[in-house]
């Protein structure tokens, strides 16, 4: 781990010192901190996040308030939408009950519990939030210390919960540079089935203000339980986002996360997938989306610690504009385990010649009997489908458009339920529109 | 398969006798003064001790890289000598004939016989044990053409306008900590000129050997190739058996002009230590060239030896539609480690890069590939190819995929791909069914597994590489 | 020379062979047919000493039990297996291949090995017969062959190599009409007094061209049906449900 940098070492004082935690977590995660500091550029993890415009941000950052002032049902409809199952709403972190629909909706579900993080601990349940672990890096490690409460998802041994669980995150930093650590807490006991969709949506900011997003998602699928879980980044242009999905995966369990990232400054999307049981599945995809100023990170981590685990990581870039997208996917798979089936793939269209873009599939293999293989690929639009396209009548621009939306199927065909797929492809389709517009005539 | 592994014998290293031959060194350590002392042995001029000077005093600044995916024990940089040579037994020798015997020996034994290379092969061999180049060959025959290819110090000597404009304009002498250290004390190396026009005709080739005790080698190897010339040059290299590390940090410059090829391949086949780890050398390479306007840089290596692999042999692709490549095979077994691969940085407009990298572990080996394609703003229409495929040869060894594509520019097109597998258990038993033994069906797939990256090799050392691909397995197969 | 008594096989929880018995006498072409899952390819398998397969029971060549041995010791004791689907091997030359099987089949017999020029002779004078383009012999080994490029380059090898015993596994499956001819004259070109072939087809035509001695149906993991050339047309026409209805009830 990387010291803590002399410039850096009073801001990580200055964030332990404002931070409340009094747990014991809490306290690994001030010890930590305070002995490893953030993590730098230098750190092979964060080598294409921005880092440094993270910490100069927070330089002048204060905690979040937590009040739901002006925040109306309407207002999360708009931004995140309602997909019709329970919905746990947290403001900066903690949780709105009067914006949430828990006891109507998800009451007559057996076997469901959501809430705040009181509700973790009324159910005293074992699992994520227990433990020795250590935080993974100095923003996990803050998490730890300075988050307030959690959204909370448990789902009992044996249920099965069809309705679309949605956990939304609204961020409203006013006239400051707010900062908040929201907590997700998923845990789907032995031989149940979820679906859990996390929305990170935020108020646009004002001239002063802004966000900056720190939050942690831990998951447990316990053993032939099955999850389903997608997140949405589609925060104002200011916000700065440290995300990170931390998972553990038992015997036989499945996993289908997607994420998706279209808004915010910089978005950095960590998933840590953990198959420690045997024969369990982790199916990761998403899209990022880069355009005007915007960084999108990506460092998706699969670590196959048992035998005949299968593991699939298939991220979209698209990066238009001046904006910048970055995969590294790293597989692991561990001594003494047999069966290993991993893939990699890491598709990337440049959309401008201002757009970088930057794709590490890493294999980092520590036994024989696997079978390993990724794929990445970087360029332009298909000039040869869009010239077939145009012969056909259909105008320039729409062309390029329809070519691109086609590159961000395989990732959007990952949502459900329709709703929710439909309501990120029309962000993709505008984000895109402009870029595709401005894109020169092949010479 | 298992049973066959579980039979692992430790792999018999051919070259790793020692010959008895009277060795100089200066004293052991490094300091300013042992720097002097090499450059006042070799005569050099002024601005060439001015410029190892400043390399040494920017090398005690630096820390050794971490970064690499190699362990090993700290390496003490002042318990080693930085100079060692063979003793000359009176004047320097005019001919071949004049060469130590004992030394003409030890390039028998290896099967470099420079008496019949000079006369059968028609491979131009310089031939250079520990510190000091001992004998090239085919020197007139060159420089009919005009083609200067000598001993590093000769060439100071004789043509220090040549490396004066050359030297570390390729690899910096601040490049990296193993390049400081090798541009403070480096001995001797060989040098290769080509003239403007000229198709260099013969392979050129360069044989290592460290022969001394407790010293590290660093040779320099610098290649210019003028507008539209072409040459294709090889290095081998061995060592003798020895228990302790020893460190070998080279660092190789090509420069192709306008127009120019160079080809460039190595056969690696320093002493890798024993079966349980003990000895070897410790092979940290800094290689690099740079290719001007329809340029085009080939890389091709088959790295089998050395305990420690360090090397990344790249390509600055500045000019406009110069092309680089990169072939590897690494192989390593027993307690091995090699941490290889390459970087292509696309400067100029339609630059093509090309990868394909063959690794094998075997044993308790772990091999890396780490690769950097860096296409910038300017490289409009750039084009890389990767292609990276690792094979495990028993469930205790490693293979890992590193890459790092990175592009700053929509008109790219940059694909790679990798897989890491074990060999087939199919395939294997189809030869086995058509009555080829087990070892023979690996030595066969893998020898096939690598066959794109040996076609690239002249045809003399391909054959060479695969019967030492061969040798390697053998400790690892059965 | 082939004799195969009470040969269970299976894999995990799963038998496949359950018992099968068949005698193969010398010079004979014997038929196994039989559905899909029947057990005709793990026969195969078992036979060239696949891994992967609890096997017991005995099957003997020419005396000596080959379940005993390594794959490639049966191979050198004569026993050829013309695989279902061959492996592609890339990077590997045709040629080279060859050469060194069968140099090492020959060493195992005593016999001399065979030059690279004598072999080039030698390949050349069997692909004739096989209707195949030299240039197979510097192309890696089935690497992007079309499926019947690979049944035919089997077929060259089974020539090349000279069996005593040849275990031909759906040879004929995903050929045209054409290759189907090529392959069969071929393989019915090889047939000696001296060299036995087993042949597991699940359709009879190209029994049309090899007429077998023997045609066996397996089902279920036994062989059910022994009859003459006769039997495949029955089956053919009526499928292997009557077949196996009649001798199992």
């Amino acid at each position: 781990m990387s010291a803590v940098a002399t410039s850096d070492a009073d801001l990580v004082e200055r964030l332990i010192a404002g931070a409340t935690g009094t747990t014991p977590r809490a306290e690994r995660g001030r010890a930590w901190l305070a002995a490893n500091g953030l993590p730098t550029e230098r750190d092979e993890a964060w080598r294409y996040t921005p880092v440094r415009d993270i910490t100069a941000a927070l330089a002048t950052a204060v905690a979040a308030g937590t009040e739901a002032t002006g925040v109306t049902r309407d207002l999360v409809d708009e931004l995140a939408g309602d997909l019709g199952g329970p919905r746990l709403v947290l403001i900066n972190g903690a949780l709105a009950p009067e914006l949430s629909d828990l006891t109507d909706r998800g009451a007559g579900l057996a076997g469901l519990w959501v809430g705040g993080g009181d509700e973790l601990r009324a159910r005293g349940s074992g699992g994520p939030y227990t433990g020795t672990a250590e935080p993974a890096d100095g923003f996990q490690a803050l998490n730890w210390v300075a988050g307030v409460d959690a959204a909370v998802v448990l789902i009992e041994a044996g249920n099965a919960i069809d309705a679309p669980i949605h956990v939304v995150h609204l961020a409203t930093p006013g006239q400051m540079v707010a900062l908040s650590h929201p907590r997700t807490v998923i845990k789907v006991g032995a031989g149940g089935r979820a679906q859990v969709v996390e929305s990170f949506v935020g108020i646009d900011a004002t001239a002063d203000g802004r966000a900056i997003t720190n939050s942690s998602t831990r998951i447990v699928v316990d053993d032939d339980a099955e999850l389903t879980y997608q997140r949405v980044l589609n925060e104002p242009d200011t916000t700065l986002h440290i995300g990170r999905v931390g998972v553990v995966q038992r015997t036989r369990s499945q996993l289908h996360a997607t994420a998706v990232a279209t808004g915010g400054a910089v978005v950095r999307t960590a998933v840590h997938v953990n198959l420690t049981g045997e024969r369990a599945r982790a199916d990761l995809g998403g899209l990022y989306l880069p355009t005007g100023h915007q960084r999108h990170d990506n460092v998706i981590t699969v670590d196959h610690s048992a035998s005949y685990c299968e593991s699939n990581q298939n991220f979209t870039g698209i990066v238009g504009d001046h904006g910048r997208g970055s995969f590294s996917g790293h597989v692991i798979v561990r001594p003494g385990t047999v069966g290993t089936d991993a893939n990699q793939s890491n598709p990337n269209l440049v959309l401008a010649s201002t757009a970088q873009a930057d794709t590490r599939p890493w294999l980092e293999i520590f036994a024989d009997d696997v079978k390993c293989a990724h794929g990445a690929t970087v360029g332009r639009l298909d000039e040869e489908a869009a010239f077939y396209l145009r012969s056909r009548g259909i105008p320039a621009a729409q062309a390029r458009a329809m070519l691109v939306a086609a590159f961000a199927s395989t990732a959007l065909d990952r949502l459900s339920p329709d709703t929710l797929r439909e309501r990120v492809a029309s962000v993709v389709e505008v984000r895109t529109a402009d870029t595709t517009a401005n894109l020169e005539t092949p010479s | 398969m298992s049973e066959v592994i579980d039979e692992l014998v430790e792999r018999e290293y051919a070259f790793g006798f020692h010959s008895d031959i009277e060795t100089e060194y200066v004293p052991k350590g490094l300091s300013e003064e042992v720097v002097r002392l090499i450059s006042a042995k070799k005569e050099e001029p002024e601005w060439l001790l001015e410029w190892r000077l400043a390399a040494f005093r920017h090398f005690m600044t630096m820390t050794e890289p971490t970064w690499g995916n190699v362990h090993h024990a700290p390496i003490d940089y002042q318990d080693m000598y930085y100079w060692a040579a063979p003793k000359p037994k009176g004047p320097a020798p005019k001919s071949l004939d004049e060469v130590d015997p004992e030394i003409r020996a030890t390039f028998d034994k290896l099967g470099i016989s420079l008496a019949e290379q000079e006369r059968l092969s028609g491979v131009a061999v310089d031939a250079i044990i520990d510190s000091v180049s001992v004998a090239t060959t085919f020197k007139a025959k060159l420089a009919e053409v005009g083609v200067i290819f000598c001993s590093f110090s000769e060439a100071v000597r004789e043509h220090p306008e040549l490396v004066r404009a050359h030297l570390g304009t390729v690899v910096p002498p601040r490049d990296n900590f193993f390049a400081a250290l090798n541009s403070a004390v480096f001995s001797d190396g060989s040098f290769c000129y080509i003239p403007a026009g000229v198709a260099c005709p013969m392979e050129l080739s360069t044989y290592f050997r460290i022969n001394a005790k407790e010293s590290g080698q660093f040779e320099r190897t610098l290649i210019v190739a003028e507008e539209g010339s072409t040459v294709s040059y090889l290095e081998g290299c061995t060592a003798p058996m020895r228990d302790e590390n020893q460190l070998h940090a080279a660092v190789v410059e090509l420069i192709a002009k306008d127009d120019a090829s160079i080809k460039y391949s190595t056969v690696q086949n320093w002493y890798p230590g024993d079966a349980e780890g003990k000895g070897g050398i410790y092979n940290f390479v800094t290689k690099r060239g740079r290719a001007g306007a329809r340029a085009k840089i080939s890389w091709t290596q088959v790295e089998t030896g050395s305990a420690i692999t360090w090397k990344y042999p790249s390509v600055i692709l500045q000019g406009d539609d110069s092309v680089g490549e990169f072939y590897s095979v690494a192989v390593s077994t027993n307690l091995q480690q090699a941490d290889t691969g390459t970087k292509m940085i696309h400067i100029g407009r339609n630059t093509s890069s090309t990868i394909v990298s063959k690794g094998i572990s075997a044993g308790r080996a772990q091999n890396t590939y780490r690769g950097q394609v860096k296409v910038l703003r300017s490289a409009v229409g750039a084009r890389n190819h990767t292609r990276c495929d690792s094979l495990l040869i028993g469930s205790e060894c490693g293979a890992h995929t590193f890459p790092y594509v990175e592009v700053k520019n929509d008109s790219a097109a940059v694909e790679h791909e990798a897989s890491t597998s074990k060999i087939s258990e199919d395939q294997l038993f189809y030869c086995r069914q058509r009555g080829l033994t087990e070892e023979d069906a690996t030595s066969m797939i893998v020898n096939g597994f690598c066959r794109e990256v040996f076609d690239e090799l002249p045809m003399e050392y391909a054959v060479e590489a695969q019967a030492l691909m061969r040798l390697s397995l053998e400790g690892a197969v059965g | 020379m082939l004799s195969i008594r009470n040969l269970t096989a299976s894999v995990g929880d799963k038998q496949i062979l359950k018992g099968l018995d068949l005698e193969l006498p010398a010079g004979e072409v014997h038929a196994i047919m039989g559905p899909n899952g029947a057990g005709k390819s793990t026969l195969s398998n078992v036979l060239a000493g696949r891994d992967g397969y609890e096997v017991s029971g005995s099957a003997t060549l020419d005396g000596v039990d080959l379940l005993e041995l390594e794959p490639e010791q049966r191979a050198a004791k004569g026993l050829f297996l013309a695989f279902q689907y061959p492996v592609e091997i890339p990077g590997v030359g045709n040629m080279y291949f060859l050469r060194t099987a069968l140099n090492a089949v020959r060493r195992e017999r005593g016999e001399a090995e065979v030059s690279a020029v004598d072999f080039l002779k030698l390949a050349r004078e069997h692909m004739a017969r096989l209707e195949m383009d030299p240039a197979f012999l510097s192309r890696s080994v089935n690497e992007g062959f079309s499926g019947g490029e690979k049944k035919r380059n089997e077929i060259l090898q089974m020539s090349l190599l000279e069996p005593r015993l040849a275990v031909l596994d759906e040879t004929d499956s995903g050929l045209d009409i054409d290759a189907l001819r090529v392959v069969a004259t071929g393989v019915d070109g090889l047939r000696n007094p001296n060299r036995s072939m087993l042949i597991i087809t699940h359709y009879p035509r190209l029994l049309e061209y090899v007429k077998p001695d023997k045609v066996h149906v397996l089902t279920d993991g036994r062989i059910t049906r022994t009859g003459d050339h006769s039997l495949a047309h029955e089956l053919e026409e009526q499928g292997y449900t009557p077949a196996t209805a009649g001798t199992a009830s």
